[in-house]
């Protein structure tokens, strides 16, 4: 078949796996890639494997294999019957890793490996819904602030992204977790909000550079509407690579917000798995011990996944910014 | 005369700006409160919650007065002040030490690419983005506490405890939750596109110094990295003293928060608001100091 010659500058540029390992930011780019595949080939797992029989233990499920009562969780069933409160073995239910639990079990004797990979699929939930509230709002306001320059629209679109820039983050989530009594979607849509602002300066930012270019006064002068103008050609032809990087490092800051906040007890509620929560358990609580010397099976797998997780996410992000040429200064303000 | 309206007009915007934050931290505050009606129990109204926070700002900017706490009947401004200087002196220190660490470091990786030194460093610098503060601050914490940890401030304590003391932490926060990398990203590109230019190069060739040219360029992007950042920093803040020592801001925000104490939180959201719309304000002005090009 002939081929239609089309002029597409990217057919001159060389291909194949060598090509790729001679651009800038490929090296960044596959071991991003890698870590983030494992990821998500992670989260699967922890919320399908029990239920696909692939692994014997769930997430939530208490083992009491080495006891013929249940632990005690709480003190007052470690009070209603006491007879046994005082042996050692009562009240120390975790293992460490011993056949059949591979990375061993928590204080409340459950499976620490599906537990960890559990919480990768509540983190890449969390992080999705985030993402997308932020991409929504945030688009939003940038156009707005950028195309409707000194009209009363820019000016309140300018003074939500600026309020919004000006919160004292961590104050706001954890009084959002604590009246929402940790919902996750409260939380979710807080973040979202929050991270709202770095897209909006982004789509601003890109607006007021190409306003006055030929194909966007073309674009008016054809009689396309605002919308269009703003959704396609500005947002889908000139931003997808800025708003691909962001998304990446948003994904990387949802962890790491709700590690943190869950650490300190006010991030995503108790059935749902959180990394931040497993390294306060497993680390002693608020007045962490030498868990690396000590029990180092409950504290360091969730510690290791999320340095690792946020380690590949930004490799990501940064070979793609390398390799699309985004200077680094383009998407700070 | 022009100087002086900006200036007002800045002010102007950050009065408007902090309004907008103190005011839906107080909407948001109004769901801890309860209010009975004929023996049912609500949360306050809206229009309840505007006509009294319109009291509140009144008091505030009129007598200084931040109201009490609801638990303990203190001034809430004598609650905060206390725990408040820890947390100041935390973030001011921990943004030195990372502006102390990273221009060199970014400097370095621009002028001096493709040397071992660089090529192993600068992806070690991902680690440290990769590494949450309290992860960072839960593992060091044992062994603070072993040899730092614990002070008896009537007893004679030497210089140097304290300086561990106080130094650890501040230096856990500068390095830790990705400040390090992002200024040593974007100082390396920044410095790295004014090397190569012909000024700097008819200045290497005359032997003249450069270092003055390229620190002021290097300032620009650690000004703007430490502004758009500052949110997370006192956050980070909150999370080392929660995990370092036993009174603070943060134990403050959380006990008011487990007894339902709206006032005090509000006006920890306050200060820390106003902190940063500060910082926002310094950031223009010092951008216009270093690079006039960009006044408007």
């Amino acid at each position: 078949m002939k081929k239609k010659f089309t002029y597409r500058p990217e057919v001159f540029r060389k291909r194949g796996i060598k090509a790729f390992f001679r651009r800038p930011g490929s090296v960044s780019i596959v071991i991003g890639s890698v870590i983030t595949i494992l990821f998500l080939i992670g989260a699967l797992y922890g919320q399908f494997a029990y239920r696909l029989d692939l692994y014997p233990h769930s997430p939530t499920e208490i083992q009491y294999d080495r006891f013929d009562s249940p632990p005690p969780s709480t003190l007052l069933r470690a009070l209603l019957d006491r007879r046994e409160f005082f042996e050692e073995e009562y009240w120390y239910e975790y293992t460490e890793p011993v056949e059949g639990h591979i990375l061993g079990t928590d204080n409340d004797g459950r499976d620490i490996f599906i537990r960890v990979l559990n919480g990768a699929s509540t983190y890449l939930y969390a992080g999705a819904l985030t993402v997308f509230i932020s991409l929504v709002i945030g688009i939003f306001l940038g156009s707005v602030t950028g195309y409707y320059k000194g009209k009363i629209t820019e000016m309140i679109a300018n003074y939500i992204t600026s309020v919004l820039d000006a919160y004292p983050r961590i104050v706001i989530l954890i009084i959002v977790a604590f009246i929402s009594h940790f919902n996750l979607y409260a939380i979710t849509i807080a973040l979202g909000i929050l991270n709202a602002t770095r897209i909006a300066r982004i789509i601003s930012g890109t607006i007021e550079s190409l306003k006055n270019t030929d194909f966007i006064l073309a674009a008016k002068e054809i009689g396309l509407t605002d919308i269009t103008i703003i959704g396609k050609h500005i947002v889908w032809y000139n931003c997808r690579h800025l708003l691909s990087i962001q998304i990446i490092y948003g994904f990387a800051s949802v962890i790491l917000i709700e590690a943190t906040l869950s650490y300190i007890g006010y991030g995503i509620g108790e059935p749902l798995v959180s990394w931040g929560r497993m390294i306060y358990e497993g680390s002693g609580g608020r007045y962490p011990f030498n868990f690396v010397e000590g029990i180092y099976w409950q504290a360091v797998p969730p510690a290791l996944a999320i340095i690792g997780t946020i380690l590949g996410l930004n490799l990501l992000g940064d070979g793609m910014s390398k390799m699309l040429n985004v200077k680094q200064t383009e998407y700070l303000l | 005369m022009n100087t002086l309206r900006t200036i007002l007009k800045e002010i102007c915007i950050a009065l408007l700006i902090l309004i907008g934050t103190t005011f839906t931290i107080y909407l948001l505050l109004g769901q801890l409160v309860y209010e009975h009606h004929e023996g049912v129990r609500t949360t306050p109204s809206f229009f309840s919650l505007t006509a009294d926070y319109g009291e509140w700002v009144t008091d505030a900017v009129l007598r200084g007065d931040l109201g009490h706490s609801a638990t303990t009947n203190r001034d809430v401004s004598d609650i905060i002040g206390t725990g408040f200087r820890q947390t100041f002196l935390l973030v001011i220190g921990s943004l030195f030490v990372s502006i102390l660490i990273a221009i060199p470091l970014g400097v370095a990786a621009a002028i001096r690419t493709n040397t071992w030194f660089v090529r192993f460093f600068i992806p070690g610098t991902y680690l440290f983005s990769a590494l949450p503060v309290f992860l960072l601050a839960i593992f060091i914490r044992p062994y603070w506490v072993q040899s730092f940890g614990i002070l008896d401030w009537y007893a004679d304590i030497p210089l140097s405890r304290i300086i561990g003391y106080y130094g650890i932490p501040i230096i856990i926060l500068g390095i830790a939750d990705g400040v390090i990398g992002e200024m040593i990203k974007h100082i390396r590109e920044v410095v790295g596109g004014m090397v190569r230019e012909n000024y700097i190069r008819a200045a290497i060739a005359r032997s003249a110094r450069i270092s003055k040219h390229i620190l002021k360029n290097a300032l620009l992007p650690v000004f703007t990295i430490i502004t758009s950042r500052f949110s997370y920093a006192l956050g980070g803040a909150l999370i080392v003293e929660y995990i370092f020592f036993s009174q603070g801001i943060s134990i403050v925000a959380l006990d008011a928060l487990k007894y339902r104490d709206p006032n005090v939180l509000l006006a920890i959201g306050m200060i820390f608001s106003l902190l940063i719309v500060i910082a926002n304000i310094m950031n223009r002005v010092l951008t216009v100091i270093v690079d006039p090009r960009t006044r408007t």
